[in-house]
């Protein structure tokens, strides 16, 4: 597979893990957030709608479903975290989809941990994010496609920090799953200033 | 450029672009020469007539792109692929206090009247008879998790529906499930939808015989064949292996095959009794019955002829009577039956009729031929309670079947793919989907069982409670639909959750008691067959819209789903648990030994039940609690928002106000009559009589909302309601009024009578249906009304 190929990639996922979730009820606290939202327009994508999916275990829980990306307190790979998928193609690479996913993963967490309805009860860890390739077409699941990847990461994270050397190592998944990897971001990044 | 905080950390973000979307050319997409698609990656996998289709279909979405389509024509063409609208697809959604546009990128460019192309849609994807593959399996989680939300939906028709599609997703999407045998063709549209069928079939104690040969042959049969391309509306198959159990819901059925068995001179004939006419929507009907045994060889040819007199003499024009059942109800069974006959004899003979039959006797043991564990396993926590309710034996010694107890329908497409590998490891090829929005395992070795719930369990898939009061059904409702009301799911997933946190899922007298819910009165949620059911409504209280629920008792499953339950009052949406835990005490205490749910509601009376429950059906003012004003699992006021809060506090009720209240109290007292298995046919025909006077009252209401001295006779209230409401459109909004209008129509014209005690039923529930458009037109009047007095008023769509 040639870089050509998965410069198409625009479907990707980026999830952020909590270091603290003290949510109870997560219908009760999240769904009236996000409505306000899409009300007030607080993010610069179409927001379209709120998916309860709380009632089904390990589910993607409570959804910010918006056109060109969707958020999700989800909880599908076993850890709670905030999940951005992004939906549409993008002006750019595959590279710039990474980097523009990472940027409206970390704008949605910041704005959820500040929210003083939520105060105190999540806090995320931005030092680690999961990557995921969620198009099994461009970016199988596979050695290959992990190895026409992890540059495209790299060259993602960058972008969205502008500054240092991210550490990408692949996650040892199902091979049906996505490909996904995990990005460590250490001081290079400067992001404990 | 904001800058964001997380964990405490600071990003500078400056160094990312803005949102920017790429909003290509119409026709000008790029594709780079060497990229490889999914067209070509599938072609060796995809049957060339298949691949030509989707070909054909991913031409015509380009043509719309290109607006050389026109928009209704390209919407017929993407429903008889399955791809339907969702919620907000007009562009435009209530936010709690005004709708607000929604600003898609291309606004303006759509996919069929009024609908966004950019908005997000759904996607129905066929499966014929439930019956589904581990591989099959694993290709629905991979698209689901690519081009939906990684969530799998069961209906309560067997198809799995994806939802928060892009339509120019959906020709990949089709490659990917046809690469595995999966059709989404005609899953919507005015076409035969998914034939359904029972999921026991084939190892059922009681079935005539295994009728999934049958049903996988009428399937493929009528899918895309000629004579079933010409429908006013949709067409909807059922089969079932015995006449007395509800698993296939025969009797809601346009068409419908009951599997028989005669003897002629000694020897065996196999057959179906075949039913016509029977649906639930608005206004349910039970089928008829068309021939009482036919020899299975006549399935086919029968089927094609039902299907050409439909398409020859049904409904075209008004779609609000173009259900076979319509036909069915208006040639008389008989006038339907000679029809068919003649037209049997007009049909040039086909091998496909019969060239599977051979096969279909052959006897199926889809299980492993040796158990996949040695039966040592130790049982993870609940496996008892699991074995109670979620374990069937089946008719095959030393096999059994499980049922996969799904919340709300709803799997994950990483548990879909640990089902998958569950499939493999027990018995690959013998899953079903259930009409109760679940899975059933089939052939499972007795010797497996514990080690299949100890999987079942690691995948967080080991729910007990399967098919008991906890297994709420629902559809959609306000969460996707269009259509949607009220929230379903919302109140199914509340109830679900109280009746398992007191394990109400055990409790033996409760033991079969089913509740469903429909978001509107078009019954997908099957409402009708519940012991309990409920469907979406909404009243106003003073000057804001509260979201209700209309509750019906008496329906059941048995003689397969062949009793529909009535409208009792309703409830506001906020007092649906409190009124089932009301009900439920009443049942607890007042029935008889081995009496069901249904046969006590018979033995004590809907008017008995309504007046113990009158109190629950009180809403409280804005002011004492707002909580009643905005639906489960939302947020947003369902209501009026800001209209004058002072002025309503006062709770003026209208004279329209008291007219809807007596018409529904009257529609009420008629249901009660109908629904009496002691009333007398000539009490029952009577009641439609109040049915009529209902409607009449309910007129005269919006009547009185410009004019307090209307005449109470029924030929002036028509004249002045058709005057007034119909040629002025004040009574039609999108989806409501036409059709209630027609109900109107119809009672007028017969004079509030009715033949029998079938059409009396009709009556009542067009006159409750009436009722409901008469509601939505008074809000609609308010609206106005106050939009004039400049005082904003946004009313929720």
């Amino acid at each position: 597979m040639s870089r050509r190929e998965i410069d198409g990639l625009y479907r990707v996922c980026v999830k952020i893990y909590a270091s603290k979730h003290e949510i109870e009820d997560h219908a009760e606290l999240l769904v009236p957030i996000f409505h306000e939202w899409i009300r007030e327009r607080v993010l610069d994508v179409v927001m379209l709608d709120v998916a309860d999916y709380a009632h089904a275990p390990d589910s993607p829980g409570i959804m910010l479903v918006c056109h060109e990306v969707s958020f999700a307190l989800d909880q599908a790979d076993g850890r709670f975290g905030l999940l951005a998928q992004r939906r549409t193609p993008i002006d750019g690479t595959a590279a710039d989809a990474i980097a523009v996913t990472v940027r409206h993963v970390l704008d949605v967490g910041a704005r959820l941990e500040y929210d003083p309805r939520v105060a105190g009860k999540l806090k995320l860890d931005p030092s680690t994010l999961r990557i995921e390739a969620n198009d099994r077409l461009l970016a199988p699941n596979s050695d290959a496609g992990y190895k026409t990847f992890v540059p495209l990461v790299r060259d993602g994270v960058r972008a969205a920090f502008g500054r240092g050397e991210p550490v990408v190592k692949r996650i040892d998944n199902d091979p049906r799953d996505r490909l996904a990897v995990e990005v460590q971001l250490d001081s290079a990044f400067d992001v404990y200033e | 450029m904001n800058v964001p905080v997380v964990g405490g950390v600071v990003f500078d973000l400056s160094v990312v672009s803005t949102e920017s979307e790429r909003v290509p050319e119409p026709g000008l997409q790029d594709m780079s020469v060497d990229s490889r698609t999914w067209r070509e990656v599938l072609a060796e996998r995809i049957p060339v007539s298949v691949a030509e289709e989707i070909d054909v279909y991913e031409n015509q979405l380009e043509l719309r792109k290109q607006e050389k389509l026109e928009e209704t024509v390209f919407a017929e063409l993407r429903l008889r692929r399955g791809a339907y609208g969702q919620r907000y697809d007009n562009g435009q959604r209530y936010d709690g206090t005004e709708t607000q546009d929604i600003l898609f990128p291309r606004r303006g460019l759509t996919k069929g009247p009024d609908t966004e192309w950019d908005a997000p849609g759904m996607q129905r994807i066929k499966i014929p008879f439930g019956k589904l593959s581990a591989e099959q399996v694993e290709v629905l989680a991979d698209c689901a998790e690519e081009y939906s939300n990684a969530v799998l939906h069961i209906t309560t028709r067997q198809d799995i529906q994806l939802h928060f599609i892009d339509i120019e997703d959906t020709p990949d999407m089709h490659r990917r499930l046809a690469s595995v045998g999966i059709t989404t063709r005609e899953a919507c549209g005015n076409s035969v939808r998914n034939v359904t069928g029972c999921p026991k079939a084939g190892i059922c104690r009681n079935e005539q015989f295994d009728i999934s040969p049958y049903a996988n042959a009428e399937t493929w049969f009528l899918l895309g064949h000629r004579d079933v391309q010409d429908f006013g509306r949709k067409f909807k198959i059922a089969y079932s292996g015995c006449e007395h159990e509800g698993c296939a819901r025969v009797m809601m059925h346009d068409l419908g095959f009951v599997a028989a068995v005669r003897t002629i001179d000694g020897s065996e004939e196999r057959g179906f009794r075949v039913v016509v006419g029977g649906g639930l929507g608005a206004v349910p009907h039970v089928a008829k019955d068309l021939y009482e045994f036919m020899p299975e060889s006549q399935m086919i040819p029968v089927s094609q002829a039902i299907a050409r007199v439909y398409a020859r003499l049904g409904q075209k024009r008004n779609r609000n009577k173009a259900r076979i059942k319509f036909l069915v109800a208006k040639l008389g069974i008989e006038e339907f039956r000679r029809l068919v006959d003649e037209e049997i004899e007009t049909l040039e003979e086909d091998p496909r009729w019969s060239d599977w039959l051979d096969e279909a006797h052959l006897p199926v043991i889809e299980g492993l031929s040796e158990a996949a564990t040695d039966g040592s396993a130790e049982s993870k926590p609940g496996f008892s309670d699991w074995l109670k309710t979620n374990v069937y034996e089946q008719r095959q010694g030393g096999f059994v079947a499980v049922t996969v107890n799904l919340p709300l329908g709803d799997i994950t497409s990483r548990q879909a793919r640990k089902l998958a590998d569950i499939m493999r490891q027990y018995a690959p090829d013998a899953m079903r989907t259930t009409v109760d929005q679940n899975f059933f395992l089939r052939w499972i070795h007795d010797q497996d069982l514990v080690a299949l719930y100890n999987d079942l369990y690691a995948a967080k898939l080991g729910l007990s409670g399967a098919g008991t009061i906890a297994d709420v059904t629902t559809c959609p409702g306000t969460d996707t639909c269009k259509l949607g009301i009220s929230s379903s799911r919302g109140l199914g997933a509340e109830l679900r959750e109280r009746f398992e946190d007191r394990g109400l899922h055990f409790d033996p007298l409760l033991k079969g008691v089913q509740v469903k819910v429909s978001g509107c009165p078009n019954s997908c949620g099957l409402h009708h067959l519940a012991d309990i059911g409920f469907y979406g409504s909404s009243r106003n209280v003073g000057a804001f819209k509260v979201p209700h629920f209309q509750l019906l008792l008496g329906g059941s499953l048995e003689k397969n789903a062949g009793n529909y339950g009535l409208a009792v009052g309703a409830v506001p949406s906020k007092r649906v648990p409190e009124t089932v835990d009301r009900l439920l005490e009443l049942f607890t205490e007042q029935h008889e030994v081995g009496e069901s749910f249904r046969g006590w509601v018979t033995r004590v009376g809907k008017k008995t039940i309504k007046e113990r429950i009158k109190d629950l059906l009180e809403v409280p003012a804005y002011e004492e609690d707002p909580t009643y004003y905005v639906d489960w699992h939302d947020a947003r006021e369902y209501s009026i928002g800001d209209i004058g809060v002072g002025e309503c506090a006062g709770e003026v009720v209208t004279l329209t106000q008291f007219s809807l209240a007596n018409a529904e109290s009257k529609t009420f007292d008629a249901s009660v009559i109908v629904d009496d298995p002691n009333s007398t046919e000539s009490e029952a025909t009577e009641a439609a009589g109040e049915a009529y006077e209902a409607i009449i009252l309910a007129a005269q209401g919006l009547l009185k909302h410009e004019d307090s001295d209307v005449k109470s006779d029924p030929g002036q209230v028509f004249s002045r309601f058709q005057r007034e409401f119909i040629e002025t459109e004040l009574f039609f909004e999108r989806f409501i009024g036409s059709r209630e209008w027609g109900y109107f129509q119809a009672a007028h014209e017969a004079g509030g009578e009715a033949r029998d005690r079938d059409e009396a039923r009709r009556r009542v529930e067009e006159s409750q249906l009436f009722i409901e458009a008469a509601h939505a037109c008074y809000t609609r009047l308010l609206q106005t009304q106050a939009s004039g007095n400049g005082e904003g008023i946004k009313v929720a769509r």
